[in-house]
């Protein structure tokens, strides 16, 4: 026993050493899985509130690029409405469905007209209430406080809205430009987001990260070029899809990951394959994520609804 | 001013630099399609290099560990820098000993720095140091040795990077009283 003691005495700074150091690769470990240890992120209690300070201050120099990008994306958003037949997309719509049953009522395009007997003409709603429309998607806007580019696995962005405005793993984020990534981790009023500039970590090149886009109109997988935080590559594109350089990626509107035609980027190059005869799209982000400040974060209220239906067996 | 309290500050200092201006710097040489990768410069292991010569070697492994996670909270990259950080600390002993004539306990309340050593000595001392730890760093990083290329480009460029900042921090954070060097003579 004595012996024992006198040799951890010994050899205690290599034990020591030892100990932490294992410590250190399980933490490591942790990391590597996007469902991480939440502990040691920076959406925690303390790193939390010193990057929102950070933020705080350094949010005054780069109001003027805010700026252009809201103006840039209001112009969008008005001309969209306007294409929508003036419709408010982004509120439940409601309407007084009219149910009548008297003869002299014509309905036209959801408006009863009554004719009154005196000849003139009356508009009247007698119906229930019925929700005509719903939206599915809600944003909530959200200001980046810390983000990182230069990690070759997982880059993670800190927002500065959490649980407690309803923030969830998993959501997807989407800037004024484009798409940014999704949820990794919330804690009450902060989380980290994982951006599309990542890879998950696969093994030989391989890209664990992908999301579904469109190409003129034909659904493509699109994932990180790894090294680089302005570009995306499109693999496996059959040879008789035209795809050209200049042509503009959406995301595709069957992933139920983000929501449809979110702006990716423009396809600056277009390489054909010749082992397995297909092309390979290289795509410029629109998102800059070196001065990316204002996101939103997207709820989409029928995710759980669709994640049900589509886990469901087979009876 | 004591020597817990200017390390303290020092500390403090550092990661200030560390973590509200270097991570938000991503450098990146030749920003094309097919450039090389970007990188944050890192100064933080200023930190180690400059503690006391007489710290036995268990405090300088927990100093170390604190000081690599308190990195990686920030950074969100897990124990990456804490593993490398308890490096270092293990190979700045060797270093130190074979540049410095006497024995590291014959220092009481020293630590290494341009006015004791000398700008030789120091910078040998710092670029080793540094060097190891940008080597185990994006070993860890990218994990397989399947690009070396890529590593060593990457390890040198980031290496040259920090050297420079290291030399920065000497030059505005040091007192040169003109005498002549303590340590080595």
């Amino acid at each position: 026993m004595r012996t024992l003691f006198l040799l951890i005495r010994r050899f205690r700074n290599l034990l020591l050493f030892l100990l932490l150091e294992v410590i250190a690769i399980v933490l490591i470990v942790q990391k590597k899985s996007i469902q991480g240890t939440d502990i040691l992120s920076s959406s925690n209690a303390v790193a939390g509130y010193l990057y929102k300070k950070k933020s705080d201050i350094t949010y005054y120099f780069g109001l003027k690029g805010v700026n252009e990008a809201l103006v840039e994306e209001n112009s969008r958003l008005r001309n969209e409405i306007a294409l929508l037949t003036g419709v408010d997309t982004y509120q439940t719509v409601q309407a007084l469905l009219p149910v009548y049953k008297t003869d002299s009522v014509k309905v036209v395009d959801t408006v009863a007209t009554l004719q009154s007997e005196d000849g003139n003409v009356q508009y009247k709603y007698i119906g229930e209430k019925k929700v005509l429309r719903y939206n599915q998607f809600e944003y909530l806007p959200a200001v980046v406080i810390n983000s990182s580019i230069t990690n070759p696995n997982i880059n993670y962005i800190t927002i500065n809205k959490g649980e407690k405005q309803g923030v969830r793993k998993g959501m997807p984020v989407v800037s004024t430009n484009g798409i940014v990534g999704r949820v990794a981790n919330t804690t009450g009023n902060y989380a980290t987001v994982v951006s599309v500039i990542s890879s998950g970590g696969g093994d030989k090149g391989n890209n664990l990260l992908k999301i579904g886009v469109e190409i003129n109109g034909s659904d493509e997988i699109a994932e990180w070029k790894t090294g680089s935080p302005n570009y995306m590559l499109v693999k496996d594109i059959s040879m008789s899809s035209v795809v050209r350089a200049g042509d503009p990626v959406t995301t595709s509107s069957v992933s139920s990951l983000y929501p449809g035609h979110i702006p990716v980027g423009n396809v600056v190059r277009v390489d054909t394959v010749a082992t397995n005869n297909t092309k390979t799209a290289t795509v410029k982000l629109s998102t800059n994520f070196r001065t990316l400040r204002t996101v939103y974060v997207v709820m989409n209220d029928y995710e759980k609804e669709r994640k049900e239906l589509e886990s469901t067996k087979e009876q | 001013m004591s020597i817990y309290l200017r390390n303290i500050l020092r500390f403090i200092t550092i990661m200030f630099i560390q973590v509200f201006l270097l991570n938000d710097i991503h450098l990146q040489w030749l920003s094309s399609s097919w450039g090389l990768p970007p990188y944050s410069p890192f100064l933080y292991p200023l930190i180690i290099l400059l503690l006391p010569l007489s710290t036995p070697t268990w405090a300088m492994l927990l100093l170390s560990f604190g000081t690599g996670l308190t990195v990686d909270i920030f950074m969100d990259t897990g124990g990456l820098h804490t593993a490398v950080c308890l490096f270092i600390a293990v190979v700045r002993n060797s270093v130190l000993t074979a540049l410095l004539p006497q024995r590291l306990s014959d220092y009481p309340n020293l630590s290494p720095g341009v006015r004791n050593m000398g700008w030789i000595p120091f910078l040998t001392y710092a670029a080793v140091l540094i060097l190891v730890h940008h080597i185990c760093y994006y070993l860890i990083e990218i994990w397989s040795f399947r690009s070396f290329g890529y590593l060593l480009l990457k390890t040198f460029i980031s290496f040259i990077t920090s050297m420079v900042l290291v030399i920065l921090y000497t030059l505005l954070f040091s007192q040169f009283s003109g005498g002549s060097n303590t340590l080595t003579e």
